[in-house]
């Protein structure tokens, strides 16, 4: 075999480049029993489904706030440290100052990259609630339409078995409904967004990366 | 007398392999008399027929400016033409295949290089690489354009590629390398911005010993098959090396 003629260059081993993803999730007292329940092993399987993957565990990084009250659970990092959090049910629905929180820690870690020289994907905002918010939401829908048009995010809404689904339409950016969740099917919709995270994150220039259709957990 | 040794390598990636993606990146170098030209150009990771994109683009580039009389007098108005003659000739492949031109997307970067003035010109990503103040170092001519997200970049076929294309004259160098975004993240440091010299030094200085550029690029292309490469990226590469040696 023909070898290289000159000694191999030392090369630059640049932080992997990252896949924000941000978890709003309704921990109100109305999700008690099976729903929570469920929401904990669909957390499990998200950790299980990206940690299989040799890249997106360095590439996606998670950040997790619950609101019912709003509590951050975790600020962004790689997936490869995620430890889902056992989440409880109580409180009522603020979805408006999750929402607002969950922004600014996204604005913030963007300005992190940016001063680190870390390259960065659009991030994903994955809101999910089985109600409607007992606070204002106004303001807060604002910057969901104003960012999802600027491309600062994705923002997606899924709702639980008796959410205010016209509500979550108007916190949605008009191109992007909210999505029902069939049933209480946590774990297929957690390996839907990790499977669609993967792909983001390995995504190179030029590609528009198809997400898999939302079979099996959702409905429009 | 000094003469170009020059040589131009594209292997394709080891995902596009598993994937049975062809290799979307082209490069080429030719020498016509004392004018040195050299393109490379990486088709768009999802465009149908972006590896022809990329062949065309290249070969376009060289075509356009082999027989350039005055590298000095290249301006704007010139590449602003030359890139809308590389549109027409793409818009042609698509309509005799059914397919939209944005199927034909690609990055180009280019060298025009007379014996005195040389001319860089870049759009999208990869990046042009030349010596700076400082010997056995380097930097960039234009740093790879990626907008805000890693996985965006402009290409020859994009509505506004007019505006975005980056043009440089200068006086020559005596040595330049070229690669696609396959590499970047290999030679370029993203935190500092600065060329890692290490990460060429060797092949430049290797170049300046080797007897031909049939050579050369038996090296280049070995290089970029190596495991050395393709445990740290898994796409298309691309690189370009020319260095001026005495005859």
């Amino acid at each position: 075999m023909y070898q290289v003629p000159f000694g191999y260059p030392d090369l630059v081993s640049n932080p992997e480049p990252r896949c924000p993803c941000l978890l709003l999730l309704d921990t109100s007292s109305s999700m008690a029993g099976d729903a929570i329940a469920e929401l904990n092993a669909g957390l499990q399987t998200f950790k299980n489904e990206l940690e299989a993957d040799s890249l997106a565990k360095q590439r996606v990084e998670l950040a997790i706030i619950t609101f019912g009250p709003v509590q951050v659970h975790a600020e962004f990092r790689t997936a490869d440290g995620f430890e889902p959090p056992l989440l409880h049910a109580s409180g009522a629905t603020p979805m408006g100052e999750a929402i607002s929180r969950g922004l600014d820690m996204l604005e913030a870690r963007k300005t992190d990259y940016k001063q680190a020289g870390v390259s960065y994907f659009r991030a994903w905002v994955f809101l999910i609630t089985d109600g409607g918010p007992t606070d204002e939401w106004r303001m807060a829908a604002r910057r969901v339409h104003v960012g999802e048009k600027g491309k600062a995010f994705n923002f997606f809404a899924v709702g639980v078995n008796g959410a205010d689904m016209r509500t979550l339409g108007q916190i949605c950016s008009p191109d992007r409904q909210p999505l029902c969740l069939n049933g209480l099917h946590f774990r297929e919709l957690f390996k839907w967004l990790s499977g669609s995270l993967s792909g983001v994150a390995k995504s190179r220039p030029g590609e528009l990366v198809a997400l898999p259709a939302p079979s099996g957990w959702a409905s429009v | 007398m000094s003469k170009w040794r020059t040589a131009s390598a594209s292997v394709i990636g080891t995902s596009h392999l598993k994937h049975q993606t062809p290799c979307q990146d082209f490069s080429l170098c030719s020498l016509n008399n004392d004018t040195l030209i050299c393109a490379v150009s990486d088709g768009a990771g999802t465009a149908s027929h972006s590896d022809v994109g990329a062949r065309i683009a290249v070969t376009h580039f060289i075509r356009s400016f082999r027989d350039i009389a005055d590298v000095a007098a290249i301006d704007r108005d010139d590449m602003g033409r030359f890139l809308a003659s590389l549109v027409e000739l793409l818009d042609e492949e698509a309509s005799n295949n059914q397919a939209a031109v944005s199927d034909y997307a690609c990055t180009l970067l280019g060298v025009v290089a007379s014996p005195s003035r040389i001319a860089y010109f870049q759009i999208g990503d990869g990046a042009i690489v030349i010596p700076s103040g400082e010997p056995g170092t380097y930097d960039w001519v234009f740093w790879p354009q990626h907008g805000e997200y890693a996985n965006t970049t402009n290409f020859v076929t994009d509505a506004n590629a007019q505006a975005v294309f980056q043009l440089r004259v200068e006086a020559v160098v005596s040595e330049f390398a070229i690669f696609s975004d396959g590499l970047e993240r290999l030679i370029l440091h993203e935190a500092t911005r600065r060329v890692h010299a290490p990460a060429l030094r060797p092949i430049f200085d290797w170049f300046r010993t080797a007897e031909a550029d049939r050579e050369a690029t038996q090296a280049l292309t070995a290089y970029l098959e190596s495991d050395h490469i393709n445990m740290r990226t898994d796409d298309d590469k691309s690189l370009v090396v020319a260095v001026l040696v005495q005859d």
